[in-house]
Parts: C-alpha cells; structure tokens; sequence
C-alpha cells in the first residue's frame, strides 16, 4: 500500500525523531509513505489569526501538490495540521470559496483526498489485531497517560470520541503495555502560546503532568509534537517553577509501537529527548509485580445511573 | 453626554452581533450565559473579560470595550468552550473573529506578544515557504523585548539536532508570498 | 395508595401494563398484562420469610444500587401491596433451574415458581395517563465522568440517602467509601437547557430540590458544606423564593453562578472545575461528593403507551394537551386525561392539582346522558369512497373503520374519535371525506367573501 504523507514543519526540525519513527513505524506495517514534494507550513494558528483566507489556502496548496503527485490518501501526524487540511478540504465542495482558492494558488483541488491523522490511521488503516501481530518485546513495565490534548476536538478531526477518547489507549495495550485512568486526557497544554505566554504554557503543563504522575504512569503517550515540546522540552522548567518532580519521559505513539517491535532506544531517537527514557527502559518490558492497591469499598453493590 | 456610553435610537444596537454573525457564521444569539465555556477556558483566569462575558459584550453592542480585550489574544484555540457549549455556538470561532477584526480595524492588540508572534511567524512563512523556527525565536524575543526567552534551551535543542541555523526554502515560496500578501482578511460568506 | 387500594370501587392493578386499547370514550376495551408476580396475592400474609430464605442478594433499584436486595423481594416499605414478587432475571430458580428456598420457607404455600403473565381486559370509560418521567442518561456528559466517578451521583439517589429508613439511614455519604460527606458539590441543569446533548427545556423541579436537599443536608450533618452551581434559580411557587434564600441565609449553602466545564478524580476528591460568572472568576472545588440535577424526561415506553393509547406527543416523548391553558389535562382522544410528568417535568403540588382536574374531568363525562362533542368531524360520502382507505392509515385518532356496505367495503368515520384534523380529507384522492364546517365550498366562499369585503354594502 503507498499512502501520501504530510510530514509539518515541526516533524523536520523540533519533533525529527517523532518523523522518523513515523516513518519506520508505517514501513513496518508494509506501507510506504510519499512526502507530497515541496510542501509547505500549513500556516498554523497564527494564519488563521491573521487572514482567514490565508488559513484555507495554504494548505490548499498542500492538498492540491498531493493531487497533482497522485496522492489519494494523505497522512499527518500532527493534529493542527491534519486539522486544518481538513478545513481546506472541506470548502472544495464550496464552489465560490473553491474558485476563491484557486484564484490565490493557481491549482485547483477536486476535494477527493482522503485525510487521516496518525491515531486514525493507525486504528483504521492497520488495525490494532496488526499491531498486535507485529509486537516482538510486549511493554509489559509501561503504564502510560495517553494524552491527547485538543486533537480529539479538532474542527474536522473526527478521531475519536471527544471528551472519553480512547484510541491511544487501544494501540498501548496493543503492544502489551497498561493505560492508566487520566483526568487530563483532554486538556489543553497551551499550544499556541508556546512562544507568547510562556507562564501559561508552564501553568497548563504542570497540571497535566502533575495528573498523569498522580494517575501511577511512567510516561506519557502522545501524538502531538506541540503537546510533546510542552511536557518534555519543558519539565525541568515546570518543575523549577513549581518545586515539583516528575521525570516522566513523553513518548510519541510511534516510538512506543516500535519499542514493541524491539527498536533500539538509538533507532527510536530517544538522544533527543529532555527528559531520558532510559530509567523507563530498564522498566519497559518487565511486568510490575507489585500488587494494585484496592480501594475498600463499604458498599457493596455498584451505584446505577 | 454623560462618561456612560449613551444608547441613542440611531445606532443599531444589534450591530456587533451582526457583524460577527456575517463574519464567521456565529450566531451569538441563543447564549443563555450558562458559564460553561468559561467554566472550562484555560485561560479565564488570566483575562480581562471571560469567554461569556464576551458573548455579552457582543450582546450590549461594545465594541469599544471588546476591540479592547486581551481575551482572545491569549486564547489558545483548545476549542474546550466550543464543543461544550448547551447551545452550540462556536465560541473559539468568535474569539478567532475578535483577532482578526482588530487587526482589521487597527486598533492596538491588547496583548502584543501574541499579534508579534503572529506577525513574526507569517513573516517566516513568507520568507520560506516553511517555519524557520531559530529565525522565528529570535525575531520574536527580539521583537517582544525578552532577547534571552527560552535561550537557555537553545545549546540543547542544536546538540540534539532539533533546531537547524539554515532555513529550508520551498521551491514555491513565491507562491506562498503571493497567497499571503494576496490573501483577504475575513473569508466571503453567502 | 394504600387508601386506594382499600376502596370497594377502585380496582388497583399493580405490576401490570396496558397492553391494547380499544374502542373509544365511553367504551375502551383495556387489555391489561397482569406480570407474573411469582407469588400469589391471596394467600401471601405478608410475612416476609421467603425473603429472609433467598439466598441471591442483587442491588436495589429502588435505591438507586445504594443498597441491596433479594431475587425475591418488596421495592420498598410502603409499597402497595405489602406481597414480594419474584425478580425472574435474578432468581436462581428462573436462571439455574434449582433453589425453591422461598418456596420452603412460604409457611402459607403462596410461592409460585413458574407462574406465567396473565392478560385480563376490562371495559373502561375513560383514562388518566400518569405514567410520569424518568432521569435522563447523563452518563452522555463524558466532562463529567461519563457514569466512572463513583463519588458523581444524581439526585434520586440523594433523595434515598436522606431518607431516614433509606440505605443510609439518612446519612449522605460517599458511595466509594460509605465514608460522611462534607463538601458537597450540586450542579444543576445536568443535561436541561442543553439543545445540543440533553434537552432544551427547563425540568421545573431540580431548583427546588437541590435546595431542599442542601438544607436537609446541612441539618442531617452539621458540619457539611453544600455548593450549588446554578444557571438561574427558578423558584416561582408559593414559599418557594422564601424557601431557596433560606437554604442560602440559613443553612449556609453557597450558590455559585456558572455551569461547570468538568470533574475528575484527585485522589478521593472530585474537583469541580466551574465558574463564578458574577465574578469572572474561574474555580475548581475538591467535593466529597457531585449530586447532579439530572433533567426530567418521560418515562421510558412512554413512545409505545402513545402509540396503544392513539394519543400524540411531543418529540421527547411527553404526551400533548389540547391546549396548555384551556384544556391542559384533556388528550386530544377524548375521553383519556392527562395528569403529572407524564405531560411535562412538575412538582408534586401541581402533579396533585392537575390530578384532580383529571378526576373532575372523567366525572364530567361520566355525569352525561349523551356526550357533546364539537362539530367540526369527518364524514364519508360512501358512495364515492373508492375503498384505497389511505384515510385509514392516516388518521391519527385510529377513528376510520372498515364497514362492510353490501358486497363492497367503505371508510366509516368514529364520531367520538374524530377530532377534525382533516387529514383524512387531504389525504382521500377521490374527495369522498369532507370534515364538516370546512368542506371545500365552505371554504371558497370564505375566500369570496373574503376578497368581497369592499364591494359589499
Ligand atoms: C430528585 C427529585 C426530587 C424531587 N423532590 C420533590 C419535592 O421535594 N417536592 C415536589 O413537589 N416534587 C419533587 N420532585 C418532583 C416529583 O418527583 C414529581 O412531581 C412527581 O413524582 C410527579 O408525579 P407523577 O405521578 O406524575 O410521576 P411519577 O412519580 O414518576 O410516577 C409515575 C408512575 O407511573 C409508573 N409507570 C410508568 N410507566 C408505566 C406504564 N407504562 N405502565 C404502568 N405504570 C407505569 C411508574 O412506575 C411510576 O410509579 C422531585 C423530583 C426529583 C427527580
Ligand atoms: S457555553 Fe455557550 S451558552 Fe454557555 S455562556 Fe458560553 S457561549 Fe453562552
Ligand atoms: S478555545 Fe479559547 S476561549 Fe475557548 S476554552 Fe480554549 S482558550 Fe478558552
């Protein structure tokens, strides 16, 4: 199977190693990924700032490239990108915003191309029975947050359900590991204020990572560069600022997946994380024998709504 | 006239909920200031005015008051408010409306730092065809005032390759300066 | 109940649904399924020996799953009547083939295992719908929880904990733990005036209950403290207003306006991530303990009885009126009432008041030799009628027959059910129905008239 691919800026600089496992991960499943040649920034939140029509059109040029190349599925890993080719592609069935469009790229896009974020594509596409098949070293030590930030929300990224997602959690117990009950799946970690309101950004990521270590993971499980940069590049920050102590490694999906197909933490790009995986490794595939704490429960029956 | 701004018969005084209705398809009329969307705003806490009480100023027609306001300058997008809003008003969208129509009427954003990242980073799009992210930090730091902001990450990131010092130019940047440049403000809507 | 129930004229039917109705005011035939109730009325004392012998322990749903109960079983203390019934999903007799411990234990022989339902008709002259409402699922809100936080409840189950003879002993405690709970937390409006996930509407009750159950709370443990966060507070009644500022003045419950965004867990807390919106102010409360204001809809099945009982209702399922203010008990079947929640969310106060406008309305038809009954009514022109009977299967008062008319078959019009839609009218291809009073030259020379008005004197 060929499946275009729409890398984003951040997967060729801040989030490379969140790219190249992609990419292994994919081959692995026996798909070859085609990078739409000569792609360019979806135009993130700051275009849709700025010019709404900006917004729609930039990646209408990416859309219409993908065509040209004789693309029919397109892939991206990154939920703001995915997102706002989504957009795009639905105002092709606008004829006045289409021709609006065509006029400001000089391509024309017949709004046939079929569009998947990561998650999606990895339940939908693979299939969690070949994830299955394909784990060689089951992560029986991960207890992951699966954190999905905004993507779950997104306009046109229909991925999973929105306030109870549960897709991440499928692919990590796919590969033998344990998803653990997390309150702040969902919540914001301040994406777009990375460069702005960098308290904010601290602020939002503290209580996340504080939920997800409150919650017994090891690590966190993510599917978002930006999400992946806040809680990562940024823990020591956070746990400066409010005297905290995490060590909680942020792993991309694809890492994990090929973690359980015996990748080496140098095939996974684990060098170029801020908080090092390696204490996680030592854990990652040995089963955690220590027996769960029960909640004493005086009543006996089960509360029905 | 008294300080109060004083409602006079003249003005429309469903001005602004028109506007923002032709603008972006919202229609802010059925809020029934329940709170929810502030309840759940990451960011309520840090504003001046609260996602609700934006619905409200659009209500009481303040533009004045609205054009003014830092809250959807630090509005992340999360899109939380939206999609738990009773009533179904695309609450993010309106705050996105808000950017655009300051900039629109060149009144001064009320948070700088943001419209400066914005403006910083369409500059690098420009430029490239793609976000040149050392170029995007340090114009930005250097244009918001705070020169040394995350420099202390910089040494880290070059080591682990994540940053590169040369931008990656698109074949088709021309284009994508034209798309920009030519680009309209708000979408036209039927 | 138990005073109905001991009246030589009233026949009570317990553990029993309608399953047919036919014919029309004056005149329904009710075909009545009678469940098998696994134990027999007349010779169960009452004793309660079977119960104490079962030895299958299920949660209570008349408790909400706060308490326990047995397969054999009375729903509560002061059901009517005072005789067990079997629960046949549950029984280990029903579900393993073995046990009969109640029927060992029965000293007066009254189990009876294997019993099967029973259909009994009864010929009626007029009908009270009161079949009430029941919670909406608000296990839909995934923010709050989705049904997975134990310590989220609503608040029927709050009711059971504050009554005394409840599963709690009238204490509110926290179901993870059954420990007392202190801070506790109330959102109303959980799925009312939500158009996009719940219902529009306003259930009416949930205001007045929740302050109720903040001041009964804060009697029942002292050192409790009640949060409600509240869209509006909706207390038009009688005492009512005076009622909800006494649980803020007097009980010291803390109203905070603002319709929370999410809880979840921390540690064995709920935090409550609301807002003041009178402030501006956003906050997060850690609650011992959330009760949900669930929005009132109609009870389930409510679709179906509709259907059995030719009457219409409303897209949630509560059964229409004929008119809100003149005729707000009258169903547009004649001769079937309306009373309570069945109709729309309302208190008891008023649930009794329209109960008794219901009686008064089956007395005033059953005080009448003859029926009125309004003119405006369909009729056949059977000579016409081609027999298609596409009337029959639009009208919505089931009011069209088949009558035989020697060797050919016509529409006939059910006076007493026809309430004058005319659909039948428009729906018949060869105009063989007219309603009265709106036939078509009627109707052309009310447009004459109407566009004459200046020529004439
Ligand atoms: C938590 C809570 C607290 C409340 N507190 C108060 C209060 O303090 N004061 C107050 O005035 N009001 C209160 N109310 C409102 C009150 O409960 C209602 O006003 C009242 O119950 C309405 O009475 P009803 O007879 O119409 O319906 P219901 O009480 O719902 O009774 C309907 C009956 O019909 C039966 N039924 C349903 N379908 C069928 C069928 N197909 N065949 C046979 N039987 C059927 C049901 O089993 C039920 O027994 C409260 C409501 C709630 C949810
Ligand atoms: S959530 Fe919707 S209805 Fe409620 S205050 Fe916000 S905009 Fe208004
Ligand atoms: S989208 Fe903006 S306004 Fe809405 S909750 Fe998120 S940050 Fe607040």
């Amino acid at each position: 199977m060929e499946y275009g691919y729409f890398p984003g800026c951040s997967l060729t600089s801040t989030a490379k190693e969140y790219d190249e496992t992609v990419r292994a991960m994919v081959k692995s499943f026996g798909v070859d990924l085609k990078e739409i040649q000569d792609w360019n920034c979806c135009g993130a939140t700051p275009a849709g700032a700025v010019s709404e029509e900006a917004s729609l059109a930039l990646p209408w040029r990416n859309l219409a490239l993908a065509e040209g190349q004789e693309l029919t599925q397109v892939l991206s890993p990154c939920p703001a990108c995915h997102s706002h080719m989504c957009s795009s592609h639905e105002v092709a069935d606008d004829a006045q915003i289409a021709k609006r469009m065509e006029e400001l790229t000089e391509l024309s896009y017949s709004g046939k191309i079929e569009l998947r974020h990561l998650l999606d594509f990895l339940i939908e596409e693979i299939g969690i029975e070949q994830i299955k098949e394909k784990v060689t070293k089951p992560l029986l030590g991960i207890k992951a947050a699966c954190y999905y930030g905004c993507l779950t929300r997104l306009h046109g990224a229909k991925v999973d359900d929105r306030e109870r997602p549960i897709k991440i959690q499928q692919v990590v117990e796919a590969c033998g590991g344990t998803a653990v009950s997390f309150s702040h799946a969902t919540d914001c970690c301040g994406a777009s204020l990375v460069l702005s309101k960098t308290g904010t950004v601290l602020r939002l990521s503290n209580e996340i990572l504080a939920a997800a270590k409150r919650a017994g993971a090891n690590c966190v499980v993510v599917v978002c560069s930006v999400c992946q940069g806040n809680l990562d590049m940024r823990q020591k920050a956070i746990e400066k600022a409010y005297s905290v102590e995490y060590d909680l490694p942020v792993i991309y999906l694809s890492q994990l997946v090929l973690m359980s197909q015996g990748a080496s933490p140098k095939e996974l790009g684990f060098s170029k994380h801020f908080v090092k995986p390696d204490a996680l490794w030592e854990k990652a595939f040995v089963a955690d024998d220590t027996p769960k704490k029960k909640r004493k429960k005086k009543n006996r029956g089960r509360i029905t709504h | 006239m008294s300080e109060q701004e004083t409602k006079t018969s003249h003005t429309d005084p469903h001005a602004l909920r028109k506007l923002i209705l032709e603008l972006s398809g919202v229609d802010i009329g059925k809020c029934i200031q329940c709170g929810k969307c502030t309840a759940g705003c990451v960011v309520a806490n840090e504003t001046d005015w609260t996602p609700n009480q934006v619905m409200q100023l659009i209500r009481l027609n303040d533009m004045e008051t609205l054009l003014g306001s830092s809250m959807f300058w630090y509005c992340t997008s999360c899109q939380t408010c939206t999609v738990r809003c009773p009533v179904g008003i695309d609450i993010a969208k309106v705050m996105n409306t808000m950017r655009l129509l300051v900039l629109d009427k060149q009144v001064d954003p009320a948070e700088t730092d943001v419209a400066t990242v914005n403006k910083v980073f369409m500059r690098s799009l420009k430029a490239h065809g793609r976000v040149f992210e050392l170029g995007l930090v340090m114009n930005k730091n250097f244009r918001t005032g705070h020169p040394f902001q995350d420099a202390s990450m910089g040494p880290a990131m070059f080591s682990k390759g994540k940053i590169g010092l040369k931008p990656h130019n698109i074949k088709g940047r021309q284009r994508i300066k034209s798309i920009i440049r030519n680009a309209g403000r708000f979408l036209k809507r039927d | 109940m138990t005073e109905s129930s001991q009246d030589p004229n009233i026949t009570l039917y317990t553990y029993s649904e309608v399953e047919e109705v036919k014919g029309y005011v004056g005149n329904f035939e009710v075909t009545i399924r009678k469940k098998a109730r696994s134990v027999d009325l007349d010779t169960c004392t009452g004793c309660g020996d079977c119960i104490q012998k079962c030895p299958k322990r299920v949660t209570s749903e008349f408790d909400m799953g706060l308490g326990r109960r047995k397969a054999v079983y009375i729903p509560y203390g002061q059901a009517v009547p005072n005789v067990p019934v079997i629960d046949k999903d549950t029984c280990l007799f029903y579900t393993k083939g073995k046990c009969r411990m109640c029927e060992e234990a029965c000293g007066p022989q009254a189990i009876r295992l294997g019993q099967e339902d029973e259909l009994i008709t009864e010929k009626v002259g007029a009908i009270v719908v009161a079949t009430g409402f029941d919670q909406w699922d608000w296990t839909k809100y995934g923010e709050y929880g989705g049904g997975e936080i134990e310590n989220v409840i609503t608040g029927l189950h709050m009711e059971r904990m504050l009554e005394s003879t409840g599963p709690t002993a009238g204490h509110v405690v926290r179901p993870s733990d059954g420990k007392e709970a202190e801070t506790v937390v109330f959102i109303q409006c959980a799925g009312s005036r939500d158009p996009e996930r719940g219902v529009s509407y306003c259930s009416r009750v949930c205001c007045m209950y929740t302050a109720k159950h903040a001041l009964m709370l804060k009697e029942h443990q002292p050192n409790s403290q009640a949060y409600v966060f509240y869209i509006d507070v909706r207390a038009p009644g009688k005492n009512y207003e005076e009622f909800y500022q006494k649980a803020q003045r007097d009980h010291g419950a803390i109203y905070v306006r603002g319709r929370p965004s999410k809880l979840f867990e921390r540690g064995d807390k709920v935090v409550v991530r609301g807002v003041d919106t009178l402030t501006g102010k956003t906050l997060e409360i850690e609650a011992d303990l959330v009760v949900l204001a669930t929005a009132l809809v109609p009870s389930k099945g409510s679709m179906e009885l509709a259907k059995k009982l030719n009457i219409p209702h409303d897209e949630y399922g509560f059964f229409s009126e004929v008119h809100p203010k003149l005729q707000p008990v009258d169903s547009v079947t004649k001769g079937i009432f309306l009373t309570g929640a069945c109709q729309f969310p309302r208190d008891i106060p008023d649930t009794v008041a329209m109960s008794g406008a219901a009686a008064a309305g089956v007395c005033a038809v059953f005080s009448q030799d003859n029926l009125t009954i309004e003119p405006r009514i369909a009729e056949v022109d059977e000579d016409r009628c081609s027999s298609c009977f596409n009337c029959v299967d639009v009208c919505p008062f089931g009011a069209i027959e088949i009558a035989t008319r020697g060797d050919r078959k016509v529409a006939h019009v059910q006076k007493s059910l026809c309430a004058g839609c005319g659909n039948c009218a428009s729906a018949c291809r060869v105009r063989a129905i007219d309603v009265d009073g709106f036939r078509d030259h009627q109707i052309y020379a009310q447009i004459r008239g109407a566009f004459e008005w200046g020529e004439r004197p």
